[in-house]
């Protein structure tokens, strides 16, 4: 008659559940890659903004610098009490604050300051939701 | 007298399956397999990615110092300067100056990236340099 019958009932709840386990492996292995690349990208972000700002720093020192060398006028934006002229550089959320001591023709640099505001993105979804 | 081909018959009816489900295991293998390759190659451009900003930042620092020098800086895994040959990671520094009334506004243009491909992240620094009259 017929001969033993292979049962393949156990052989595939053993590969679903393999095939289960490194499916989900896989999603994670991908979630992780793609929010190490989106972590980097940030960062570059930031730093082309930081380094913006100290350009903007930088050429505003060189507007003041003439100035007080009687070489040109006082920069925009600039304010001067007394023997101190200062400036405020904004660009997106960063500001540098930069504040010089003028002593004639020279200057010394007192302040330079640069601060990011933290802004909160906006609330897609909570989980307590007042 | 047919006995062999029933034989035979038999053995394939029984082992289809089995074949079939040992096929579709190994198609979800390839495919998975690609998902990884995929995800290492990510996490790959990510790490070339991070270390670019970083020799951009660093050498920006320097660069406003004044103690920037050369124009092909190469560097090893570890972000330390090498040789070429033992380099991971390039970084070049294109200088430009210009006049001002009191000084000199040098700017240089940082690109880097992994040695032998296209730069993937770049960066503009300004540094103001007095004149000393």
């Amino acid at each position: 008659m017929g001969g033993k019958r292979f049962r393949t009932g156990s052989v595939s709840v053993l590969f679903a559940v393999i095939m289960l386990c490194v499916a989900v492996l896989a999603a994670l292995t991908v979630s992780t890659a793609t929010a190490d690349r989106r972590t980097a990208r940030r960062y570059g972000e930031y730093v082309q903004r930081l380094t913006e700002c100290q350009n903007e720093g930088q050429r505003w020192l060189a507007e003041a610098d003439a100035y007080l060398r009687g070489a040109g006028e006082l920069p925009a934006g600039t304010q001067q009490n007394g023997s101190e002229i200062s400036t405020e550089i904004t660009d997106g959320n960063m500001t540098l604050t930069i504040r010089l001591a003028a002593e004639g023709e020279a200057y010394e640099i007192t302040a330079w300051s640069l601060e990011s505001q933290w802004q909160p993105e906006e609330e897609r979804w909570s989980l307590w939701h007042k | 007298m047919n006995h062999s081909g029933e034989t035979a018959a038999r053995r394939l009816s029984f082992m289809t399956p089995l074949l079939l489900l040992v096929l579709f295991f190994v198609l979800c293998c390839g495919v998975l397999s690609c998902v990884f390759i995929r995800s290492a190659a990510i996490s790959r451009e990510a790490e070339i990615y991070n270390a670019s900003v970083t020799l951009c930042r660093s050498e920006a620092e320097r660069f406003r110092a004044g103690a920037s020098e050369g124009e092909w800086l190469r560097f090893d895994a570890a972000l330390s300067p090498c040789t070429a040959e033992e380099s991971v990671y390039t970084l070049r520094v294109e200088r430009t100056a210009a006049e001002t009334p009191a000084g000199t506004v040098e700017t240089a243009v940082l690109s880097a990236g992994a040695t032998g491909a296209e730069p993937v992240y770049s960066l503009t620094v300004t540094a103001y340099r007095p004149s000393e009259d």
